[in-house]
């Protein structure tokens, strides 16, 4: 193939020299940061392998080269991105082999979305240790999937995005490295975000103008919400991130460093002209190494991913002008049972609650595992910020300050309103996320704090809000059991793939050395052999079934080799038959073979009837 | 290469239009008349630096050769580069051509010309090649064209698929192959690439039909043209049995010819509403997955002054434009624009039709003028060279003409040189068959004496779309002192082109930045500007910010630029006009207008 050759041009066209300053700048407070903003959350460190703070690109290498020393493990590169960093792959299986069905498993793909590729690799990382485990039933499911599937593991496909977490500076921000004119003026990247604070963070900034359409939330001023005129409401404050007009275009932090966000950058409903979108459909570096990557495996059947996209709680709905049209924008209806019955496997073995509404599918990954590359896909979100109501906090906090007397007091509460339902729906979610950030005594907020603003002379400017990535990275004990939990449901997951076998296979002579061969072709299986998308897609290769000869034997009909239609779950069977031409008194087995990459071969002997 | 016969088109004229005069001036009877070395055809020069034939096809050896032959020889005017190699190790030369010494080529608004991205529309590079060679030549022989060099460029790729043309040249192939590019591709999915294309088996590289001799068979001989197989009919039995192309089962799976070069359809590749294989046929595998097209893609994103754009396919006579798809369309004024460039190539074309290609030829998602329209904001063309009216001057048949006119043009006018006759030749699983049919270098592709008016009259319409590419002037710049040290500064821009310096669809969605209008002067201090669309400023827009530098989203050659600044300093000022298409222009304020 020359997908490596065309990769090596382009590298060339677009990398930036891989020791630029800036790398340098980040590995140097990269530790620094986390050490400060996890320590206040971080319990005592437990006593488990699992890092305490989340690996930055060298850690993470680090601990990829320490996975792949296991005899199941191997670990490459994909390519390198514009930065110049790796995009790995670590290969799980008993016998490292294209020619067993795989799972392909993607980590952050929010880049800014670290806890995907460390579940990602704690997933790995439990695996291994089952199959050398005392725990008989976890050792026996370990040693079944490397046996029968070879898994594929992408923890961090965009490493130079996720590099930004750990930057000097905090930012929300996902997308890598290339710079682009996000405000299309004809400069690049010249309205950063600038800290007004001086913290290290970038949070919010709000404006007090009657311009603005922003009043605060009425239970918790921490909270803006959007006025609504409905409601007879005026706004109150304009409300922007942290930062500063740097171009003069009336426009705030419009034009940032960087760069295009790998899950905005795939070519299901690509979101022509998004700035994070790039330049065109699959147009990085790690974007054309994860698809080609995904193109040139056949034998990948299930593409499991964590990210902002979550089918397994919202399991996609199929629909009829969607199935009608060219253009698919919906499951089709013939795969939404398979789909719907994967997904409620899962979920059984999962038994996650308040999972929040699932990302659109604009450019992402997780939609373009099935729509444009035709395999059944599953995601999820690897963590969410779990509910907590008002009274379980008052409770938590009052149990807190009967051990430690010496804490801070809650904020009063009036009888009898935490039972009450919220009457303003507005920023629910972010009250929400600050009752969680109090119970778990997370620092994860900035309290609001008046700054002066060159833009808005004269007027008030405050500058606070969550503390970025906060509310997607918890503290990695957060994650515990998840790994277990996700392995197993992928293990009960799999149970349902097509299963291949050939079913009373019989040579019967004819006379005069002719014979006919015949052989019914069954899926035993769950799944069909293909998903229908995957058979529009014209990527997923089929059933064949091929016959070996012995020598002296000929096909009067028929080709050694035929291509099988689709073989439904359970019921699906086609039957195949050849004539046959052997010289009398030949002896000897005719060897039968169905496969398919996607789902492992079976074989049968047959022999050759003696006599007439 | 004839140094001493370089007497221009431009001098001869010259020196005949000065002729009367000089008889005036000396009435002596002219004993020797002016020596001509050479009678010059017109339209095209007789004595050209670099020789070309323009009645054969170009390999890809000769076409680099006549490349870098004019590269040499008109060193100020054409550059080749490689954009890179081929996956089969060719370059992909792109012709750079405009003249170097006159303007920054980055301020001058670029054509792009390209051909042969479906390889065996071999005529396609012809044309590019043709361009390419008739532009340096005629510069300084034509008025025209010297002025579309010093005010345009030139970027011109005459093989998109470079590994393909000689595929189909020195390869067994027919006249529709191969349209994929060489990086091989599993069609069948069976795990094995390209392992079951069409089979040359009578070794004489053209792939053409097989058939059999039968006596209850379903086609028979034409009656005028016996090589021609037509269905025998309902009351007769026919004498032969039609057995597809050319080939065998190579790889045993009882299908024939079913994974042969690639496939994949480069033209499906690009990015504008492409569609993945289950809606689009040959898309791959995402846009500019293929490795000539992204080369190609890095070069034209790495030119935004790249303001025109054309392809040459093949075949039936058309200039088609985007959209592809029935879903698109395109954006409000420049349909107009659109329609004016391709009714005028009608007009240059006899038997070429202007279409949309969704509505007028079929749905194609992902094509080349898509992406250079819905993504780069620039007009782009598809000419499907070789319209079958061309044969005689009429439209019978389908995109190729039909099976009559083919076989009489063949017979009266090709001599029977565009069929290969039907002979005998081994086949491992039908025995004795016969092989023949058309020969793989016409049907699509117009015969030798057709091919230099194809090209000359196609360039003819694309350096006609390079001329109407947007250019921006300053008409004027006029200063009016309003008392207090305040004066009024007014410029009126224009782009005197058809083509705007930024169409509807790229203002609408942001594609390409804004044009600048700039004020500089000493001392100046800038206390606002307006702009209108008249001369009366009625009805002005303000431009508090960025005043002295600002933003204007298009000029249109029918609503040219009223801007006026109120300003302290010392005139004159320089009005600087920059537009990323359009080029850039400055003039600086009169004295005389300023005393008024």
């Amino acid at each position: 193939m020359n997908g490596g050759i065309y990769r090596k041009q382009l590298g060339a066209a677009f990398r930036l020299p891989p020791r630029h300053p800036f790398f340098t700048l980040v590995l140097v407070f990269s530790f620094a940061w986390w050490g400060w903003s996890l320590a206040v959350a971080e319990e005592p460190a437990k006593p488990e392998s699992k890092p305490a703070v989340y690996d930055n690109a060298a850690a993470l290498q680090a601990r990829l080269e320490k996975i792949s020393q296991s005899d199941f493990a191997e670990l490459s590169s994909l390519g390198k991105t514009l930065g110049g960093r790796d995009v790995w792959l670590l290969t799980l299986g008993a016998k490292l082999s294209a020619a067993k069905p795989a799972v392909l498993l993607v980590g952050s793909v929010q880049a800014s979305d670290l806890a995907a590729g460390e579940l990602t690799l704690q997933m790995a990382e439990r695996l291994l240790a089952d199959a050398t485990s005392n725990d008989e039933a976890a050792k026996k499911q370990a040693e079944q999937l490397l046996k029968q599937y070879t898994f594929y593991l992408i923890p961090r496909p965009s490493p130079d995005a996720s590099e930004r977490c750990f930057a000097e500076l905090k930012t929300d921000s996902v997308v890598n490295q290339r710079t682009t004119d996000d405000d299309r003026d004809g400069e690049t990247d010249e309205d950063p975000t600038d800290d007004l604070d001086a913290n290290g963070l970038i949070t919010m900034m709000r404006v007090e103008s009657r311009s603005g359409n922003w009043i605060l939330h009425p239970e918790d001023p921490r909270v803006m919400i959007e006025a609504d005129p409905k409601k007879n409401e005026l706004g109150q404050y304009l409300l922007y991130t942290e930062g500063i007009d740097n171009d003069g275009d009336g426009r705030w932090n419009e034009d940032r460093p960087g760069g295009i966000d790998f899950n905005r950058n795939f070519t299901f409903q690509y979101p022509y002209f998004e700035p994070v979108a790039g330049p065109n459909q699959v147009s990085e570096p790690e974007t054309r190494a994860v698809a080609d990557f995904a193109f040139n495996h056949a034998n990948i059947a299930l593409v499991y991913s964590f990210g902002p996209h979550d089918n397994i709680n919202h399991p996609w709905k199929p629909n009829g002008n969607s199935d009608g049209s060219q253009y698919k924008t919906a499951i089709l209806s013939a795969d939404a049972p398979f789909q719907d019955k994967l997904v409620e496997t899962i979920k059984q073995t999962l038994d996650l609650k308040d999972a929040p509404p699932s990302a659109g599918d604009d450019g992402a990954f997780a939609p373009w595992a099935y729509f444009h590359y035709g395999r059944w896909s599953l995601a999820t979100r690897p963590w969410w910020v779990p509910a907590v109501s008002r009274e379980n906090l008052a409770k938590a906090l009052t149990e807190r300050s009967k051990e430690k007397p010496a804490a801070e007091k809650p904020a009063e509460e009036k009888p009898g309103e935490a039972a009450k339902p919220p009457a303003e729906s507005r920023g629910s979610e972010q009250l929400n996320a600050l009752r969680w950030l109090e119970l778990e005594q997370i620092a994860g907020f900035v309290p609001w704090k008046t700054v002066e603003h060159p833009d808005f002379p004269g007027l008030k400017v405050e500058v606070g809000g969550f503390v970025p990535n906060v509310l997607l990275n918890p503290p990695i004990r957060m994650l515990d059991g998840l790994a277990e939990k996700h392995l197993k449901g992928l293990a009960k997951a799999l149970e349902l793939s097509p299963s291949l076998m050939l079913s009373s296979p019989k040579c019967e002579a004819l006379g005069g050395g002719v014979y006919r061969l015949k052989v019914t072709v069954r899926n035993q299986g769950f799944l069909p052999t293909m998903a229908a998308q995957g058979k529009a897609s014209q990527l997923v290769a089929g059933v064949q079934i091929e016959a070996t000869l012995p020598k002296d034997v000929k096909l009067i009909t028929g080709t050694p080799r035929k291509h099988l239609p689709v073989l439904a779950g359970k019921t699906g069977s086609t039957e195949v038959s050849w004539i046959l031409q052997a010289k009398s008194g030949t002896e000897g087995q005719i060897k039968l073979k169905a496969w398919s990459p996607t789902i492992g071969g079976v074989e049968e002997q047959v022999a050759i009837p003696k006599g007439k | 290469m004839n140094v001493k016969t370089n007497i221009s088109c431009g001098t001869l004229i010259l020196a005949l239009a000065l002729s009367p005069c000089l008889f005036a001036q000396e009435p002596k009877p002219m004993s020797e008349p002016a020596k001509i070395a050479v009678y010059q055809t017109a339209g095209a020069p007789a004595d050209p630096k670099v020789p070309a034939r323009w009645n054969l096809y170009h390999d890809y050896a000769m076409a680099t050769e006549l490349l870098q032959h004019l590269a040499k020889a008109h060193p100020n005017h054409v550059r080749l580069q490689s954009i890179g190699k081929s996956i089969g190790g060719r370059e992909m030369w792109v012709a750079t051509i405009s003249n170097f010494a006159q303007g920054k080529e980055e301020e001058k608004a670029g054509m792009w010309i390209d051909g042969g991205i479906h390889a065996n529309e071999i005529q396609a590079t012809e044309v590019v090649l043709y361009t390419a060679w008739y532009l340096a030549e005629m510069n300084g022989r034509s008025p025209f064209i010297t002025k579309l060099l010093n005010e345009r460029v030139f970027y011109q790729l005459p093989m998109m698929s470079p590994d393909s043309r000689d595929a189909h040249m020195y390869k067994p192939n027919n006249t529709h192959s191969p349209r994929s590019g060489q990086l091989p591709v599993d069609d069948d999915r069976d795990g094995l690439l390209d392992e079951d294309g069409p089979d040359d088996l009578d070794g004489d590289g053209h792939i053409t039909q097989m058939r059999i001799r039968d006596p209850r068979g379903t086609h028979k001989p034409h009656d005028d043209y016996p090589e021609l197989m037509v269905r025998a009919g309902a009351d007769e039995r026919g004498t032969y049995r039609l057995l597809g192309t050319e080939g065998i089962d190579n790889d045993g799976d009882g299908e024939v010819n079913e994974d042969g070069d690639g496939f994949y359809d480069p033209n499906r590749d690009f990015p504008w509403n492409w569609q993945p294989e289950s809606v689009q046929s040959g898309s791959y595998r995402y846009p500019l997955a293929v490795p000539e097209n992204r080369l190609m893609s890095e070069f034209v994103l790495a030119h935004p002054n790249i303001a025109g754009a054309q392809s040459y396919h093949n075949a039936a006579g058309m200039i088609l434009r985007g959209p592809g798809a029935k879903n698109d369309k395109i954006t409000g004024s420049d349909l107009a624009v659109y329609d004016r460039l391709g009714k005028e190539g009608e007009q240059l074309l006899p038997g070429y039709k202007y279409l949309e290609c969704a509505t007028g030829l079929y749905e194609a998602h992902g094509t080349e003028f898509d992406w250079f329209y819905g993504m780069l904001g620039v007009f782009g063309f598809t000419n499907e060279l070789n319209t079958p009216y061309n044969m005689f001057g009429n439209h019978e048949g389908n995109f190729f003409g039909n099976q009559d006119t083919l076989h009489f043009f063949n017979k009266r006018l090709l001599f029977e040189d565009g069929f290969i006759p039907w002979h005998e030749v081994d086949h491992p699983k039908y025995g004795k068959v016969e092989v023949g049919g058309m020969a793989k270098n016409w049907v699509r592709q117009p015969a030798s004496f057709m091919l230099e008016e194809e090209c000359h009259r196609n360039m003819a319409f694309t350096l006609y779309h390079a001329d109407q590419m947007p250019k921006v002037e300053i008409e004027s710049v006029t200063v009016r002192p309003l008392g207090d040290d305040v004066q009024e500064v007014t410029a009126v821009i224009a782009n005197n082109k058809l083509i705007p310096t930024r169409t509807a669809h790229d203002v609408a969605k942001k594609i390409n930045p804004p044009d600048h209008i700039q004020i500089t002067g000493e001392n100046l201090k800038v206390l606002t500007a307006f702009t209108a669309d008249n001369a009366t400023f009625d009805e002005p827009t303000e431009h508090a910010r960025r005043s002295s530098d600002l933003r204007i989203d298009t000029i249109r050659r029918q609503d040219p630029i009223y801007v006026r600044w109120l300003v302290s300093g010392k005139a004159p000022f320089t009005v600087t006009v920059r537009s990323l298409k359009g080029g850039m222009v400055q003039r600086a304020s009169q004295e005389e207008e300023t005393k008024k």
